[in-house]
């Protein structure tokens, strides 16, 4: 049997030409349909290209029309680019890496109006990221601006007596103070009242009265009567005495309420006292009223700067995100590249040198990207940004110098002569500054590391002049300060997560304005002092008033409660002790009386009973006389 | 793919050469488990045409083993990477990694290496166990399913007409 079957050579060149032949054919859609799909992945807004062809010397592609729309906007473009032409690297192509050797990018715009709005990406959220986005872009116009809250801020820096007052009012004693004595009053109150409902009434007392007085005063028919009414009297007595007690405890509730009320308008009274004390002592008003001047005049436009920058930011950094580490986590499926050391790193993707070209409204910028890689690692270097202007808006050169990808993220940014016309820097109903023309000179730097952001940029402007006007005290004296500023210095200062950054200003337009503030924020603060005092003695009088009758009351309900007290133990002890002896002795008469008049019967009959003897005996005598008469006279 | 099923059948059950299939069968293995685009498939797609062996059987084992790779990758991913790593080899990795040719191969990626490492080993018992399979089969299988009375049926029928007229 023959091992070899040479005509299967032909077939295997007619496999190998359909792959590469297909591969030629499909290789521009493929390339169009990955390109989209990798700008969607890494910017979440879907990128459109118009058109991507593949050309074979030298070998690379075309791509025409890529539109990346804005995230906050639907009608807008951020980035819209006429014409990018690569010049790829075949071999290391046909190996899956794409290394662009020198791409040329020309007509580049920004923020360009839409034809039609986009349609954002579907996703399982209920909204899309970017809509979602919208909707909070839409909230936070809702809120007020910086300025006005800092200008909110800087007036209430010298708040009115009611304002300090209010906002203090967690803080005061006096208040507190008050609050406590009046919980401390109703809690004793309700105590008072609670014992007097165990208290007697008049019509009770006066129902006593009557009853002793009739138990008392009517005759005793019998001795059980006199039982039954000693026994009604021991009642009434037992019932007096707990009446005793309770108007006792009753009378402690009141001497409690009275101590308590008076400790509490004591300390009342002093209140007033500390919390002035304490007022003076916070409220110290000084040149830290102006401090925050830098921020309220540049606050604004700074946040401004910074959002554009971080636009910017968020624009490049996924075209730039990189393996940090030196190798990937293994792919389940795919598999990884282990890295050798070499002279000629192959990563994945490597952008070797770019010139991008962009118009802006305001002059041209040249774009300068290089070694941007998949793995920064590998190619040995980080990425460099390189952004150059000689004139953006009739300023001088601008130069921003960046390395990203390789660790450390770090950007300089230099600007000579910018031109600042017609700036408005605060807009608002209380205060108005415009910047009407300065001219700067920019250094900066700001790196970043782990996400997180150290900003500095320092601006010295000179030949300014500041048109400004205001409404108020504070906001009139700031104009007049700032209209008399020719130079002055600006620094931003940012710290913390890139997207959350804490951003600081500072200038030294402060110290230029802080004499004119510092006389007036002393008068202000004499006569808010005195205000505060007024407001809290009126404080103190208002809470004073109703706890002193509080006071008047209690003591007379003292009064009435030892008058009831003497009165019931009066009706408790002496009537019924008075009634018992009279009673006693009335009845000893009458049971002597008795006796004598049992003895005296007794005696009658008795003598009754002798006489009725003797009579007897005398008859008994007469007859037997007279009986013996008649046997002697018959005998003789 | 009926069509290439039908072919192998038919090759199992007539007097091909039992080595024919089982090579096509171990060709299909090395170029199934290794990531589609590999290079080295080349070489493989090559002896395949040009070794007597049989296509049909070559084509069906290519996806077999293909739909069972992805459960193999993790095992030669972690194999390609110890293969890369180890240290007695990496003079011999680096100088290979100077040169573009080598590069194009993609040996320094671990799952590519890993399962060529993988299919290569295994490329003889592969073999050698399918050319016993399709003996066993066509000494015991086959003869007990031809004496069937559905299999004698269907023999008469026109399908297996259309079966036997199959190049």
């Amino acid at each position: 049997m023959k091992i070899f079957r040479w005509k299967g050579l032909i077939g295997f060149v007619v496999v190998i030409l359909l792959i590469g032949g297909g591969s030629y054919f499909f290789a521009a859609p493929l390339a169009k349909t990955a390109l989209e799909s990798a700008g969607k992945s890494a910017l979440e807004v879907p990128v459109t290209i118009d058109n991507v062809g593949l050309s074979l010397d030298p070998i690379g592609f075309k791509v025409e029309g890529v539109q990346i729309p804005d995230k906050e906007d639907f009608n807008k473009n951020s980035v819209i680019v006429a014409q990018a032409i690569a010049d790829i690297e075949l071999w290391k192509l046909l190996r899956g890496k794409v290394q662009i050797n020198d791409l040329s990018v020309t007509g580049i715009q920004f923020d360009q109006v839409r034809a039609s709005p986009w349609e954002p990406i579907q996703k399982d959220e209920p909204k899309a990221e970017s809509e979602s986005k919208q909707e909070e872009s839409v909230a936070e116009e809702k809120e007020p601006s910086r300025t006005d809250q800092l200008l909110a801020d800087a007036k209430s820096s010298i708040p009115s007596a009611d304002e300090l007052l209010e906002r203090e009012k967690q803080n005061l004693l006096t208040p507190q103070l008050s609050e406590q004595v009046k919980e401390k009053n109703d809690a004793n109150s309700k105590a008072i009242q609670d014992n007097l409902k165990e208290i007697p009434s008049k019509k009770e007392l006066d129902g006593y009265k009557k009853e002793i007085q009739q138990l008392l005063s009517d005759d005793i028919k019998s001795l059980n009567d006199f039982n039954r009414r000693k026994k009604r009297l021991e009642q009434i007595q037992k019932e007096l005495k707990a009446d005793a007690k309770a108007v006792q405890d009753t009378a402690k509730s009141v001497d409690k309420g009275q101590k308590d009320l008076r400790t509490g308008i004591s300390e009342l009274t002093q209140a007033p006292k500390e919390d002035l004390q304490s007022l003076k002592d916070r409220y110290q008003f000084n040149e830290t009223g102006a401090q925050n001047l830098g921020e309220l005049v540049f606050g604004n436009e700074v946040r401004e700067w910074t959002d554009k920058a971080l636009v910017w930011y968020d624009r490049i950094k996924p075209f730039l995100n990189s393996k940090d580490e030196k190798e990937a986590e293994p792919d389940r499926d795919g598999g990884r590249f282990v890295a050798f050391p070499t002279d000629r790193p192959d990563p994945d993707f490597w952008l070797k040198n770019s010139l991008m070209t962009a118009t802006l409204e305001t002059g041209f910028l040249e774009i300068q990207v290089q070694d941007v890689a998949s793995d920064f690692n590998e190619i040995g270097k980080p990425a460099s940004l390189l952004v150059t202007s000689e004139s953006i808006s009739g300023s001088g050169p601008f130069k921003l110098e960046g390395s990203v990808g390789l660790g450390d993220e770090k950007f300089d940014i230099t600007w000579d002569r910018l031109a600042v016309k017609n700036e408005r820097i605060i807009k608002s109903s209380e205060l108005e500054i415009d910047l009407k023309k300065a001219t700067g000179f920019m250094t900066g730097v700001a790196t970043v590391v782990d996400g997180k952001i150290d900003l500095d940029i320092k601006t010295d402007f000179k030949n300014s002049r500041f048109d400004a006007s205001g409404n108020g005290l504070m906001n009139r004296e700031l104009a007049k300060a700032m209209e008399g500023i020719t130079e002055f210095d600006l620094e931003i200062l940012g710290d913390g997560p890139v997207r959350d950054m804490e951003i600081e200003v500072k200038s030294n337009i402060e110290r230029q304005v802080s004499s004119a503030f510092n006389d007036r924020l002393k008068e202000e603060q004499d006569q808010l002092i005195k205000d505060v005092e007024k407001r809290l003695q009126a404080e103190l009088e208002k809470e004073l008033g109703p706890l002193k009758a509080e006071l008047t009351k209690l003591d007379n309900q003292k009064a009435e409660l030892a008058g009831k007290k003497k009165e019931i133990e009066t009706m408790a002890k002496a009537k019924l002790k008075d009634w018992e002896a009279q009673q006693k002795a009335k009845l000893d008469a009458e049971k002597k009386k008795a006796e004598a008049e049992a003895k005296k019967k007794a005696e009658e009959a008795r003598m009754k009973l002798e006489k009725e003897k003797k009579k007897a005996e005398e008859e008994a005598k007469k007859k037997a006389q007279e009986e013996l008469k008649k046997g002697l006279e018959s005998l003789f | 793919m009926i069509d290439l099923l039908a072919k192998i059948f038919k090759a199992l059950n007539s007097d091909s050469n039992p080595w024919q299939i089982a090579f096509a069968v171990g060709l299909g293995f090395i170029m199934g488990m290794s990531p589609f685009w590999s290079p080295h498939n080349l070489i493989v797609l090559l002896a395949a045409f040009i070794f007597r062996i049989h296509l049909a059987t070559f084509w069906i084992a290519v996806a077999g083993f293909s739909g069972i790779a992805y459960m193999v990758d993790p095992y030669a991913d972690n194999l390609g990477y110890q293969i890369l790593t180890h240290s007695d080899l990496q003079q011999t990795w680096t100088a290979l990694y100077q040169s573009d040719f080598w590069r194009f191969t993609k040996f320094n990626h671990t799952v590519t290496l890993g399962m060529l490492v993988i299919s290569i080993v295994a490329f003889i018992p592969v073999v050698v166990f399918f050319r016993i399979l399709v003996s066993q089969y066509r000494a015991h299988i086959l003869t007990w399913f031809n004496r069937l009375k559905i299999m004698q049926l269907l023999k008469a029928s026109k399908v297996y007409e259309k079966y036997q007229s199959l190049p």
